[in-house]
């Protein structure tokens, strides 16, 4: 999971959509607050401390949150192929939301779902409290209240499969809101709409990016021949610098059986595409590299092949290619991969 | 008491808490029983007390929150 461009979701839309009610919410409470102040003769004006309990606590709520959400997906994941249409239909789902935050139809705004009304009331109301819990109280809360880049997240979370992803997910796009909520305080209720329409836009390319890659990573997973990888192969190549070398020629043959080694890293297969002959057994020694993250599983759909590999040392997968063209090696998500070509 | 429903199109709203902002707002409003905005048709539904307070009001209010408003 791209967990840079969640952040930089938050970053941009987070930012500013919901924060344009919450940040009006949280005015409300902290001018509740000086109003008591006020009574007890406390001329400091305080809005530091609420601002941080706020979102201290909408933070720990939304990383709970994205832990139950992916625990939800690691329980919905029956098998490996409904993971991934799970995935496919979070990536439409976030596309979705993108092309709402365009304006593309006002058909997508009905991606957007509506809390039910007490819920919102129940927001409000605590919006209008004079606790001294409120503002973390109103943080929390805000789960009740997700704008549609939110819940474009939340269905990532849950199509991780992962309560740990999930919560990193909701947690990284939650972080991403923050700076730009201490920088214009609870003010941005004040920014004018054609400027909010103009970071809506940044903000819906990156949901783009996350909707095509999560769409492509399930299309990879179950094995279809059209990914982004096999189109880019199609295209014609341009080469800038000197690209490493990666790939492993046709495998060495040793007792009739062709021996491939593949270096399992946590950020991707080195080599990444070798050539083996069709019709000869074959065998690939997966040489784990460090701390594996979703490489942890390798899988070759085409051929139903799919391995939970051990932490340390190495695993061996064997078969016999049979149709000559190029099939892909992926991890669980379909994030990271490789290419098989049968020659 | 002579309580009417009327609908207001509201625009520029970016997501369904704007809705909430709206309703809150409306509701605060002396005269008016509910409020409620519904994202994805771009309408509130507004119950409201005749002669307590007027539609041209609610619009006002609707505008100075932020969002452009007209009778549906």
């Amino acid at each position: 999971m791209n967990l840079w461009v969640v952040f930089l979701t938050g970053l941009t839309v987070g930012g500013l959509t919901c924060l344009a009610v919450q940040g009006g919410l949280l005015a409300s409470i902290i001018t509740e607050r000086e109003k008591e102040n006020l009574g007890k003769k406390k001329h400091k004006k305080e809005t530091l401390i609420p601002t941080f309990a706020f979102l201290i606590a909408k933070l720990g709520a939304y990383i709970i949150l994205g832990f139950v959400l992916g625990l939800l997906g690691q329980t919905l994941s029956l098998s490996d192929k409904f993971a991934s249409y799970m995935q496919m239909a979070a990536g439409f789902y976030v596309l979705a939301i993108a092309l709402n935050l365009l304006d593309v139809h006002p058909i997508f705004r009905y991606a957007v779902i509506q809390p039910p009304k007490f819920l919102t009331r129940k927001v409000r109301d605590t919006s209008k409290s004079k606790e001294l819990f409120a503002p973390a109280l109103l943080g929390a809360m805000t789960i009740f209240i997700p704008c549609g880049t939110t819940l474009a997240m939340e269905a990532l979370a849950i199509s991780s499969g992962s309560p740990f992803a999930g919560a990193l997910i909701m947690g990284a796009f939650v972080l991403g809101t923050v700076p730009l909520f201490i920088a214009l305080g609870y003010v941005t209720i004040a920014i004018g709409h054609s400027f909010k329409a103009q970071f809506l836009k940044y903000a819906a390319y990156a949901l783009i990016y996350l909707g095509v890659t999560s769409v492509n990573a399930s299309l990879v997973s179950l094995g279809s021949s059209f990914t982004l990888q096999n189109l880019s192969d199609v295209l014609p190549k341009v080469t800038i610098g000197n690209p490493k070398p990666t790939t492993l020629t046709t495998a060495p043959v040793v007792d009739g059986v062709q021996t491939a080694e593949i270096g399992v890293y946590g950020n991707g297969y080195r080599p990444n595409y070798i050539r083996l002959k069709a019709n000869q057994p074959a065998r690939i020694n997966l040489v784990v590299k460090g701390n594996l993250g979703c490489t942890s599983f390798f899988r070759i759909p085409e051929l139903g092949i799919s391995k939970n590999l051990v932490d340390t040392g190495s695993d061996i997968i064997e078969f016999t290619p049979k149709r000559v063209g190029k099939m892909t090696f992926t991890c669980s998500m379909g994030m990271y991969t490789g290419v098989i070509e049968v020659i | 008491m002579n309580l009417i429903k009327k609908r207001i199109l509201i625009e520029d709203m970016h997501c369904t808490s704007c809705g909430m902002l709206i309703d809150g707002e409306l509701e605060e409003l002396e005269g008016v029983k509910s409020s409620t905005t519904n994202y994805a048709k771009a309408v509130c539904e507004v119950e409201f007390e005749e002669g307590v307070v007027s539609i041209e009001e609610i619009i006002t209010k609707v505008k100075e929150t932020g969002y452009k408003a007209r009778l549906f």
